[in-house]
Parts: C-alpha cells; sequence; structure tokens
C-alpha cells in the first residue's frame, strides 16, 4: 500500500511538473547552499591543515618584540621597545626542552646581480637549520653551515625563482654574484616551494651573522622562529618564553607571540560561522521550501477534491489518504533534497576549482556522506512536517460534500 | 434482511437552520431484491443514498447492514464497510480521469488489500463482465458516456458487495445507452446481486421490482411492482 501511494506521489508530481519544480526549488536553494558551503569549508581546513602542516603546522611559533600598540585607536610606538638579538635566540632555546628548533629570523628586500641580470630577492638571514624548519630541500650544492654564520662569510644560497632569473640556464652554484653591491658566492640552490599559493623561490638565504654585521650594520633580529615538541606545548612554552625574555629585557617589555595553533583555531572559527551562517540560510529555505510544500499541497487537496471522495467512496481509509498525501509531500521534498545536493556538490566544485585557480595551488573540495545524508533527511523531515496539515486535510474529507463537488 | 433501517432521521445544520433531510425512514431490503427509491430533488433520497451507502451516519436512528449496525460506526470503520459491501455507480461517473479502466477498476480491490496479480485477475473478469474486455487500457477520456458508466459498474462489482448502489445511473447517457445501461442492472440482478437505485424518472425506477416513493424526508409509498422470482 505504501508501494501504491509513492506511485501515485511520483504520478501526480510528473503530471504537474512546472508546479512541482518551482516548489521544490526552495528545498534546492537550501540544501544546495548548506552542502556546497560545507564542501568549501571543509576544503578550506584541508587546505590550511596540509599548507600549514608545510610550515610546522601547530608546532609552529612565531615571536617578536611589540614596537606599536593601539592606543584610543590610534598606532603609539611603545617606548619601552626592546628590540631582539641573537641571544635572545639562545635564551628562548634555553627555557624550555619542549622546543625541537629554534632560529632568527632577519629578512630585507635585495638587489641580486649577475653579469647584466639583475633581480629584486627577498634576503633572509638565516641559521643552518633554516630549511629544516620549513622542511625545504636543498636541489643543488649545500645549505649555510655554522662556520658560514660563525666566519660571517659572504656566501648565499639561491631559490629556484631567484636562481633562474639570474642565471637563466648556467649552473649557479660556485658563481660570484652581487647582494646589494657586496661580493658573494653562490653555495647552494633550494627546490621549488609554494605556500599558500606563493612562491618562495624569490629568497636568498645568506648567514644571519652576515647580513647584520655586513649588510644591515646592526645586532638586532626581526624576531624568532620556534618549533614545540609536541602541538599541545604552546600553552606551556609561550609563558615560559616571554619569562625567560622580561627576566633579559625588563617586565614591561612587550612581545607578540603568534602560533600554529592560533592560527588553526582561527581557521576552525572562521569554518564554524560559516557553517553557522550556512546552517542559518539552510533553516531559512527550508523553512520557506516548506511553507511552498504546505502550500503546494493544499492546492493539490483543494483540486483533487473528487478524486479523495471517489478514493473514499470505494473504501480507502482516512488513514491510507493522510499517508497518501504526506507521502507525497515528502517524495516532493526528497526531490528537492537530491537536486539540491547534486547543485551543491556542483557548486562547491566550481567554487573550489575558481579558488584553486586565483590562489594558484589546489584546493580540494570535499563532499562528505554525512552532510548529504542529513541533508536528505532534513529534507525529508521538512516534507512530513509540513505535508501533515494538508494530508489531514484530506483526510477529513467528508466523502459525501467531496463527491458532490464538481 | 441485508438492510434494516429503523427510524432514521438526519439533520444537517445549515448556518443558523436546521435541515430535516430524513425525518424517520423504516426500510427493510432484503438479499437480491431490485429496489428503485424515487423521488423528486429536495425529498431526501440523496440523503437516504447516502446513509445506504455508509457515506454518512444518520443523526438518530438504527441501521443494521448484513446484520452489523453501522449508525454509530466511525470513519475508519465506514471505510471498511463501503468498501466490502456497496458498489456504487453514480450519475458522473466518477472515475479517475488519469487511470485506465482496469486502474479504475483495480481501485476497490487496493484497498480492500488484494494482492497485485489477484487484483488485476478480478478487475479483469469484472469488465469483461460488462462488455469492455478490449477498452481495459483506455482511459476514461478515451471512452465514450455509456463505456465509462460500464467501468463504473465494472468497478462497482469488482469486490463482489452485497449491494449495488446506483445513483441516477443513466443521467449522463441518451436513451439508447440508457437503455444498456438499464438492462445490464436488469442482467446483474438476474444475477443474484442486490440492486438499489436512486432516481427521480419514473421510467427508470419501473424497471425495478419494488418502488420505494420519497416523500420531505419519509416514505409515501412502498409499492410492489412484479413479484420477486423464486430463488
Amino acid at each position: 500500500m505504501v508501494w501504491e501511494s509513492v506511485v501515485i506521489a511520483l504520478t501526480q508530481l510528473w503530471a504537474h511538473k512546472l508546479r512541482s519544480v518551482l516548489t521544490l526549488l526552495g528545498m534546492l536553494v537550501g540544501v544546495g547552499a548548506v552542502v556546497s558551503i560545507v564542501s568549501i569549508s571543509e576544503g578550506l581546513r584541508r587546505t590550511v591543515y596540509s599548507e600549514l602542516g608545510k610550515l610546522g603546522g601547530a608546532n609552529f611559533l612565531f615571536v617578536a618584540p611589540q614596537q606599536w600598540v593601539q592606543r584610543d585607536g590610534r598606532w603609539v610606538q611603545l617606548a619601552d621597545y626592546v628590540p631582539m638579538k641573537m641571544a635572545d635566540v639562545e635564551r628562548i632555546a634555553a627555557c624550555s626542552d619542549r622546543l625541537s628548533m629554534v632560529l632568527p629570523v632577519l629578512s630585507k628586500g635585495a638587489q641580486v646581480r649577475f653579469a647584466k641580470a639583475s633581480y629584486e630577492a627577498e634576503l633572509q638571514g638565516a641559521t643552518p637549520d633554516y630549511g629544516r624548519a620549513w622542511e625545504w630541500q636543498v636541489e643543488r650544492g649545500r645549505f649555510l653551515l655554522d662556520r658560514d654564520v660563525a666566519g660571517l662569510r659572504r656566501v648565499c644560497v639561491l631559490g629556484r625563482t631567484a636562481a633562474e632569473e639570474v642565471f637563466g640556464p648556467i649552473d649557479p652554484v660556485g658563481q660570484e654574484v652581487k647582494i646589494d653591491g657586496q661580493r658573494f658566492v653562490v653555495v647552494g640552490v633550494m627546490a621549488e616551494r609554494a605556500i599558500f599559493g606563493q612562491d618562495w623561490g624569490n629568497q636568498v638565504m645568506v648567514p644571519v651573522t652576515t647580513a647584520q654585521r655586513r649588510m644591515l650594520g646592526t645586532d638586532e633580529i626581526q624576531g624568532v622562529l620556534a618549533h614545540t615538541v609536541a602541538p599541545t606545548d604552546g600553552p606551556v612554552v609561550i609563558p615560559r618564553i616571554l619569562a625567560a625574555l622580561r627576566r633579559a629585557h625588563g617586565e614591561r617589555a612587550e612581545y607578540r607571540i603568534e602560533s600554529g595553533q592560533g592560527i588553526l583555531d582561527q581557521v576552525e572559527s572562521t569554518i564554524l560561522v560559516m557553517k553557522l551562517v550556512s546552517g542559518g540560510i539552510a533553516g531559512i529555505s527550508l523553512l520557506v521550501g516548506g511553507i511552498g510544500i504546505m502550500n503546494i499541497m493544499l492546492v493539490s487537496v483543494a483540486e483533487r477534491t473528487r478524486e479523495i471522495g471517489i478514493r473514499k467512496a470505494v473504501g480507502a481509509k482516512p488513514r491510507i489518504l493522510l499517508i497518501q498525501f504526506v507521502l507525497e509531500a515528502v517524495v516532493l521534498s526528497l526531490c528537492g533534497g537530491v537536486l539540491g545536493v547534486l547543485a551543491g556538490v556542483g557548486l562547491g566544485a566550481g567554487i573550489s576549482r575558481v579558488i584553486a585557480q586565483y590562489s594558484q595551488q589546489p584546493f580540494p573540495s570535499v563532499v562528505s556522506a554525512g552532510s548529504a545524508l542529513l541533508s536528505l533527511g532534513l529534507s525529508s523531515a521538512v516534507g512530513l512536517f509540513f505535508g501533515i496539515y494538508p494530508a489531514v486535510r484530506a483526510a477529513r474529507l467528508n466523502p459525501v460534500e467531496a463527491l458532490g463537488r464538481e | 434482511m441485508l438492510i434494516e433501517l429503523k427510524q432514521i432521521e438526519k439533520v444537517y445544520v445549515r448556518g443558523e437552520e436546521e435541515v430535516h433531510a430524513l425525518r424517520g425512514v423504516d426500510l427493510q431490503v432484503e438479499q437480491n431484491e431490485y429496489v428503485a427509491i424515487m423521488g423528486p430533488s429536495g425529498s431526501g433520497k440523496s440523503t437516504l443514498m447516502s446513509i445506504i451507502g455508509c457515506l454518512d451516519t444518520p443523526t438518530r436512528g438504527t441501521y443494521l447492514l448484513a446484520g452489523v449496525d453501522v449508525s454509530e460506526m466511525n470513519a475508519n470503520e465506514l471505510a471498511e464497510a463501503r468498501n466490502r459491501e456497496i458498489g456504487f455507480v453514480f450519475q458522473t461517473f466518477n472515475l479517475l480521469p488519469r487511470a485506465s479502466a482496469l486502474h479504475n477498476v483495480e481501485l476497490p480491490l487496493l484497498y480492500a488489500g488484494v494482492r497485485r496479480r489477484s487484483r488485476r485477475v478480478q478487475a479483469e473478469e469484472a469488465l469483461r463482465r460488462v462488455g469492455l474486455a478490449d477498452r481495459m487500457e483506455h482511459r476514461p477520456s478515451e471512452l465514450s458516456g455509456g463505456q465509462r458508466q460500464r467501468v463504473a459498474i465494472a468497478r462497482a462489482l469488482a469486490n463482489r458487495p452485497s449491494i449495488l448502489l446506483a445513483d441516477e445511473p443513466t443521467g449522463n447517457l441518451d436513451s439508447r445507452t440508457g437503455a444498456e445501461i438499464m438492462a445490464l442492472f436488469d442482467e446483474l440482478h438476474a444475477e443474484g446481486n442486490t440492486v438499489i437505485l436512486v432516481t427521480h424518472e419514473r421510467e427508470i425506477a419501473l424497471r425495478a421490482r419494488r418502488l420505494v416513493h420519497i416523500k420531505d424526508g419519509r416514505i409515501d409509498a412502498d409499492e410492489l411492482l412484479r413479484p420477486q422470482p423464486l430463488p
């Protein structure tokens, strides 16, 4: 009997194609919006995790002195600004055994010249750990060594793009380049690399000491990069780092610390907001879709009063008619749900492709079976809920009156 | 006794005013009778037909259908009683327009819970009985008026009910087709079916064996037209 009702329902919907399509449009939009937004936010999460993973993921910490603060809406330079120096790298490294790596950060723009070629590169004052910290491989030659740093030697390692721009087909290793007018020997070339779609190949690494003394004429660094052993170490290590720095520079020294975990938390809360917004959209459009379904079912019941009368006259019980009309509403909204899932998958894939093209990095579109099933379940529930009232009206029709109506 | 109506009253409330459609009807119908209920419009004959057909319940009085009191039944029980005991034939045929003749005839069997296979067999048999063996897959719109009424009669017969209840069955047909339909009712009666005709046409009513006149919600006269054939 249920099967018969489903057949009747499908026949009815097919008989009124345009009306059915218009009615389930509401469901389609609602479900489609949710499925596509969930798919995009899952893609965002995966991208962020995999890209941030290249930087050490949740283990990553960056410490820099706070030079500017916002007071009453204006940026003010702190009087107690204490620049960081190489000694701070040692201090941080010594403050906890939960740190696996600590290195200085010092960078500036620099002009790299060879023969007639010239290239605007990003100069990095680095230590031998630099490549390891970013899991960045050397493609040719070698990376910087301890003795390069200790000896303030004029050696450099080029990023892939910088090497190609400056040297073209020539092997750069062993060649001499001019960086901001000073002579450096190229000792290595890094492998190709991009994170969040941004090319790292424009970097040129020189020993941090060389960059300080010979190029910038300073003993300062811009910040310190550290890796914790485990992602959960952050909350323990961060206060220790601050304590160690303030012990050396005074209690009023301000620092800003960014952690990989903090970035991931931000991403998670962004995704949560996206999901809540999509949930809101879904709620509203399912409500609208449901009202549309109720409306069309009321029209259908009114139009088919005579049919209902005939069915009652030959012995259809009210319960059977109730089931038939509820099923019709459920089939209608479920059709909307199925089309919505398909539309959402398509839209999600399309938007992901656009994002991937725009950001020049892979951006997966992830459709979870869970969100698809939830959408279908929800749309059935909407059909059930909004179908009950019209179905009750159909079931309760007085057969004499129903038959009498032309 | 197949039908036993005792002091049946029906009162409708229409706005402020009460309409007494039936004012105490006593009627008994035996198995295999052929009864015509006749009366002018507004006499209460349609209301009486609705009550006999279990489409409606009386305000007062009792109605025993095949020994069972149906006057106090709820909507579900009435539906079951209609399905089992009554085969309706209406003036306007009342077929489902989108369904084939076969599907229309299957309808009461569907609600009786008959399985698909035997539903089809029984429906085909009923359609053959009314002479529509070659029109089973046609829709009502593809059939003539007389053929439509035959489909309706086949539908009324399909579940082998106790009573064939026909409300102005020839009202929408030309006289020749109407005569054919009446001949079919005569045959069905001769085969042992109980037939109740509701009509305002004397000519039609005279086909029956018994004529019940109804007027102002009461039975005015109850005459035997010709003797029942002995069983």
